[in-house]
């Protein structure tokens, strides 16, 4: 019996911002993804309560796709994340961080959201004009005559998950296996047919669990899951015999000679009349023969084949695969030049075949897998990654973070500039707006139609939104400081500022006895000494000290020795959707929510 | 649906990792406990006495708890031993990691610590790693071993002892030899794992060595099972054309067959594979001894109704007739006539069938003298494909004569009828060639048969292990012993450093107090391993391993007298048995596992050390209105 209830009335609330619990809600969500940045980020264990999989991580896409908020407002900027991240993969918590921050400053500083509005638009822009200037102080080309910066924008992705639990030498081999991926899947010479363009190959993953990491291996070619049992006698010779390319063909459709694909109903068989489920393996049959006198062999389904098809083929010295999922469809169409094949009531049309130049059996841990040699140029070149760890939680990490470097990487083809990591882009981008913010105040709020004080305090939020990014890398109670020539980020850890008791607020630290100050910045480009020029004086962050940063000089013959690189697009793009996204929050007036 | 943070400054998770250890604790060293673990809603209970069955039995609710489950039951999974090692030391490395955030040592500084002094540890545990072919029995002239490099343990063995002191010294050069070679012969077979051009597994090849010398140096106590494991050497050697010496073993071609009932002495071990069969069927088998027989293989059931996975059955399809059939031939008789043609045709007097098979047709084929075997392991199917030439069919009606094997023998092994219970006879079904071997595992004591059967693996992996590293550490808690020694030395030096070196950015300042902290934990195992042992309590463990640690820095290695200690047998029933007390010096443990159980327990610490907060998906926000240190996003 159904019963008729009132429909209950829309919820509208006033201007959301200015309420307690949204901001307590706004707070926490900010701690949570505060917390989670960089390589000294806390981990999350994330469960259902109801015995479900605990998923431990501080990777934004596991943490943002398992984490839902009831409140309208948390799921908006959500959901623009995921979205960032769906396009660039990396810089999540970066976006996150940089947006609730600035919607916090600006509650703050009391501006009314639509001169601040005004202000962060203005501000984007001389970020990204500042971003894409030629001389921007905080990029560096990407050498793609050697692997030292591809190397280091891969360690910088890498190393910034605690959850992947490695160690130094780890970390090194992960991040040439990733570098080593990435140059794979870039194809030598053009794709033909169109000159201008290049095709990128792609990388599968394989993740095994329980090996030690130093296992994980990165393979040309595809590497297919076939169960022991499936690996017939007669496939070890065929995997043996000599050199290719072997024929090969590849079928979506399910062989399993089953009568499902007729769909629902039920069937009226005559009696004495055949079987059906005769008749369908007749047909595979036929379809097995044809494949032996074309010379198929190499032959495999993305479901199931019918035991009597594939014993035939194996009969017939055919190396069958099975239940390869949809997964591996598409690398081995690319791979191979094969043309899946949705159908098995017609004859295979001969464009369908692919090739591959040989396959063999690789032991990669406990597994045993089929090796399928990809065939010579100019087909894409399609790798296989596979990666070994300890425990299926730093597993599945380490595949995420893998899976973001190798997208790292691929985003330097288009721009082939990278950012300097570990904090120094945003200290060093705060105080050139700053400074340039500062200086043209005047016309800057004419053009705006604002009042001076009012676009300093604009310009103020900004910079200290900035900075309280790079200021997230510290968790254990240390502070940033920067310094006044670089306007680089240098973090000093706790407990080691207090005993010299030279940090002074608002006031650079004498020379020389900066005993407390790091050897090098945040990423590694400016050294405490042994530096050409005068010496270097500090001020804590978010204390507004005036400083004109000097781009710092880089040798064309020495290379920096680096340790952080962030990647340029997708730290651009996450600033642009950081900004746009507190705009958008800020703007909104009312939230109305259908309570049905 | 919202989700309920927890944040967790306080740490919980650490205490709870030490709480899910300390259950364990007594399943530490030769003498084990077993516990009894008891389901309060369904009255179910069960015996164990090993790690990851304790954590499979309990009910983990808290998210460390399954965590911690997660990782142990992938070590097993992995390596079958060390599982045990592998949770203490992540409960005493827990304590440790709280008792650092106690004294307010940073996150950071407490994991770069922790991995560097395992890092430390491992390395010059390595270094005094025996080579497999040096733990032989060697005798020594005065008892006192004279030590230059690697063995730091070189043992006296009662048996031996006194023989020729030339002789030891020109059995040691010997192995030193030997030494070079294996490791040249470790490379090799490194480069081979990796791209296995064959189908087939490999036995651990183990050339020069006594494997059961080496196997009882691993027995860690479970005499019998590993004296099973030496057995199964033995057979399998003599099928590898070795003749009667223990040249080999192959723990892939090892299954087990557990059968309640007999006595425990009446577990053996047995060439092919051993399989229950009913009083029936087993008269069948009276026929069949000493001659070749002919089999086949079915990978699936053999039923007519049964269709291979994948395959999705429409069960709407009917059968219209417009003549009434007389004959009342089912398709089922259809099919059974059929298959019962093709085995008769190819001459098959046994069907090994790995699912289950339809009982008219057995019956059917019994009384044509066709032996039908059901529910046969996987791995024995494999086996038999392998080494008879038998092609594994999913469809009887599939069956040619290229898919029957050659050359079965089948005899009778044992009545195993109990007095209740429906008669059953073990069969022992042997292929030609085969390296197959059956452990057939024996108890009165139903709940123990389980615990049987792990220790017996544990004794097999750990076998494996021994001949794969080809490299064993000394056991008995004298690695532990030695990686506290190596950290307390790391601690002095660490003390003695110019003020300025300490300063140094690349410096730890907590270096030292983490070491002490973690070099505490391996304190506690090998102090838990002489509390488990009978020999002393917790407090004189402690005493007598300081003073140890004191000799050893002053110059002293570590003798056999210490692990004597350790194994001491006080306990009045005299749980041990004259042949262990015999051994006690002479414990080995793995290298790998050991060394991957420390580096396994590390993670799960630094996992739960690193993480702040708990997040709870899924809840309704009025549920936990209330509740203090529950937020609600």
């Amino acid at each position: 019996m159904s019963r008729v209830t009132k429909k209950a009335s829309s919820v509208c609330t006033d201007s959301p911002l200015s309420m307690s619990e949204v901001c307590r809600k706004m707070t926490l969500m900010r701690q949570i993804l505060t917390s989670c940045f960089g390589p000294n980020g806390r981990l999350k264990q994330v469960h259902n309560n109801v015995g479900g999989h605990v998923l431990t991580t501080s990777t934004s896409t596991s943490l943002l796709q398992a984490v839902s908020s009831s409140e309208p407002l948390l799921k908006l900027i959500t959901a623009s994340i995921l979205n960032h991240l769906s396009r660039f993969s990396d810089c999540g918590l970066y976006t996150g961080i940089l947006c609730f921050s600035l919607i916090d400053h600006v509650q703050k500083s009391g501006l009314r959201p639509s001169v601040a509005i005004k202000i962060n638009k203005q501000l984007l822009e001389v970020c990204t004009s500042f971003l894409n200037q030629e001389d921007c102080g905080c990029k560096v080309n990407v050498d793609f005559n050697s692997c030292q910066s591809l190397m280091t924008l891969a360690r910088s992705v890498i190393s910034s998950k605690p959850a992947c639990v490695l160690t130094e030498g780890e970390q090194q081999h992960i991040s040439m296996l990733a570098v080593h991926a990435f140059l794979l899947t870039v194809p030598c010479g053009d794709t033909p047919g169109s000159p201008d363009r290049v095709r990128l190959g792609r990388t599968v993953t394989v993740s095994i669990e329980g090996q030690f990491v130093l296992d994980s291996a990165v393979f040309p070619g595809l590497l297919v899951n076939v169960p022991d049992m499936q690996l017939h006698p007669t496939d070890s010779e065929r995997t043996r015999r000599g050199p290719g390319p072997f024929r090969l063909a590849l079928f979506t459709v399910s062989l399993s000679g089953d009568l499902s694909e007729f769909g629902e109903g039920s069937l009226e068989v005559h009696c004495g009349a055949p079987d059906p489920e005769d008749l369908i393996l007749d047909e595979l049959l036929k379809l097995g023969e044809q494949a032996v006198t074309d010379q198929v062999e190499v032959f495999m389904c993305q479901r199931v084949i019918h035991p009597v098809l594939q014993h035939y083929l194996w009969r017939h010295g055919v190396l069958v695969v099975e239940r390869l999922g949809i997964a591996l469809i598409q690398p081995i169409v690319q791979m191979t030049g094969a043309q899946a094949v949705a159908l098995y009531q017609t004859p295979i049309p001969p464009e369908a075949y692919g090739q591959v130049k040989g396959c063999c059996v690789r032991t990669v841990g406990s597994r045993k897998m089929l090796h399928l040699l990809p065939p010579g140029e100019p087909a894409p070149a399609v790798c296989t990654m596979v990666l070994c760890h300890r425990n299926d939680t730093m597993l599945n990490e380490l595949k995420a973070a893998c899976q973001r470097a190798e997208h790292v990487l691929r985003l330097t083809l288009r721009d082939p500039v990278a950012l300097l990591g570990g904090g120094c882009t945003e200290t060093h981008m705060a105080a050139y707006i700053n400074n340039k913010g500062t200086t043209e105040a005047a016309e800057a709020a004419v053009s705006l139609g604002v009042s001076q004080s009012q676009y300093l305090l604009g310009l103020n939020g900004f910079c200290s939104s900035l900075e309280t990014v790079a200021l997230a890398l510290e968790h254990d109670g240390g502070t940033g400081l920067v310094d006044l020539t670089y306007a680089h980020h240098w973090s000093v850890p706790q407990g080691e500022a207090i005993h010299s008791g030279t940090v002074l607020q608002g006031e650079g630290l004498q020379p020389g006895d900066g005993g407390e100050v790091p050897a090098t910045c945040g990423c590694g480009l400016v050294e405490r000494s042994g530096r050409p020029g005068p010496e270097l004086e500090w001020t804590p962050l978010n204390t507004r000290y005036p400083l004109r940063p000097a781009p710092l000089v880089v040798g064309k013959d020495t290379t920096p020795q680096l340790r952080v690189l962030d990647s340029f697009t997708a730290k651009l793009n996450a600033l642009q959707v950081a900004v746009e996204m507190a705009n958008v929050v800020l703007d909104i007036r009312y939230v109305i929510q259908d309570v049905n | 649906m919202g989700s309920t943070i927890i944040s967790q400054r306080l740490h919980v998770g650490l205490q709870q990792l030490t709480a899910l250890a300390a259950v364990t604790h007594s399943f530490l060293g030769p003498n084990k406990n077993h516990k009894f673990i008891q389901d309060e809603s369904t009255g179910e209970s069960s015996l164990v006495c090993t790690c990851f069955r304790v954590l499979e039995h309990l009910d983990l609710t808290c998210s460390v708890g399954q965590l911690a489950n997660e990782t142990i039951q992938a070590h097993q999974k992995v390596f079958h031993s060390g599982a045990g090692c592998l949770l203490f030391m992540a409960g005493v490395w827990s304590r440790a990691a709280l008792e650092c955030l106690h004294r307010g040592i940073s996150i950071p500084h407490i994991v770069s610590a922790m991995s560097e002094g395992l890092d430390i540890c491992c390395e010059v545990c390595r270094s005094i790693s025996v080579s497999i072919e040096d733990v032989r029995p060697v005798a020594s002239d005065s008892g006192t071993p004279v030590l230059q490099g690697s063995p730091h343990t070189v043992l006296r063995n009662p048996v031996t002892g006194m023989n020729s002191s030339h002789g030891a010294l020109n059995n040691k050069k010997q192995s030193r030899i030997k030494l070079t070679h294996s490791r040249h012969f470790c490379a090799n077979d490194k480069a081979d794992e990796n791209t296995t051009p064959g189908l087939f597994s490999h036995a651990v090849s183990s050339k020069g060595v006594d494997i059961p010398h080496l196997a009882e140096a691993v027995s860690h106590g479970c005499v019998a099972a590993m004296s099973l494991v030496v057995e199964v050497s033995k057979i399998q050697s003599k099928n590898n054309g070795s003749g009667d010496s223990c040249r080999t073993f192959d723990v892939n071609k090892l299954v087990t067959c557990t059968l309640p009932g007999l006595s425990e002495d009446h577990s053996c071990v047995l060439p092919g594979c051993v399989i229950l069969l009913s009083a029936e069927q087993a008269s069948l088998v009276h026929h069949m001894k000493e001659q070749k027989w002919q089999v086949v293989l079915i990978n699936g059931d053999l039923s007519e109704k049964y269709r291979h996975l994948g395959f999705n059955n429409k069960n709407d399809i009917s059968q219209v007739t417009d003549k009434l059939d007389l004959k009342g031939l089912s398709k089922e008789d259809d099919w059974e006539d059929n298959v019962l043609t093709t085995l008769l045709k190819n001459n098959v007097n046994l069907v090994l069938v790995n699912g289950e098979a339809s009982e008219r047709l057995t019956q059917h084929c019994m009384s044509h003298r066709i032996l039908v075997v059901e529910r046969v392991k996987p791995d024995i199917l494999k086996d038999f494909a392998e080494t008879t030439g038998a092609v594994p069919v999913t469809y009887a009606t599939q069956l040619s004569k290229h898919c029957v094997g050659t050359r079965v023998e089948i005899s009778i092994w044992r009545d195993c009828s109990g007095n209740r219970r429906r008669a059953s006879m073990a069969v022992n079904i042997v292929a030609d060639r085969t390296a197959l071997v059956t452990v057939v595992l024996t108890t009165s004591v139903h709940s123990k048969l389980q615990t049987l059967e792990d220790c017996f693996w544990g004794c097999a992996y750990r076998l494996h292990h021994t001949l794969k590293d080809r490299k064993l550490l000394p056991g008995a808690g004298k690695t532990e012993l030695l990686c506290v020694q190596t950290l307390q030395k790391h601690i002095k030096d660490n003390g003695e450093q110019t003020p300025q070196a300490k300063q140094g950015r690349a410096g730890n300042p907590h270096r030292a107090d983490v070491f002490q902290l973690m070099a505490d934990g391996w304190m506690d195992y090998i102090s838990t391993l002489m509390l488990n042992s009978g020999t002393c309590s917790k407090v004189d463990a402690w005493t007598t391993i300081n003073q140890q640690l004191k000799d050893f820095n002053g110059g002293l290695s570590l003798d056999a007298n210490f692990s004597r200690l350790l194994l001491r047998d006080d306990t009045e029933d005299g749980m041990m048995s004259p042949n262990m007390k015999r051994s006690a010096g002479k414990v080995y443990d793995n290298m790998t596992v050991k060394f991957e159980a420390w580096r396994k327990a590390l993670d799960l610490v630094f996992l739960v050390l690193q993480t702040d907060t708990e997040i709870i998906t899924g809840i309704d926000p009025k549920q936990v209105e209330g509740q203090s240190n529950v937020m609600v996003l």
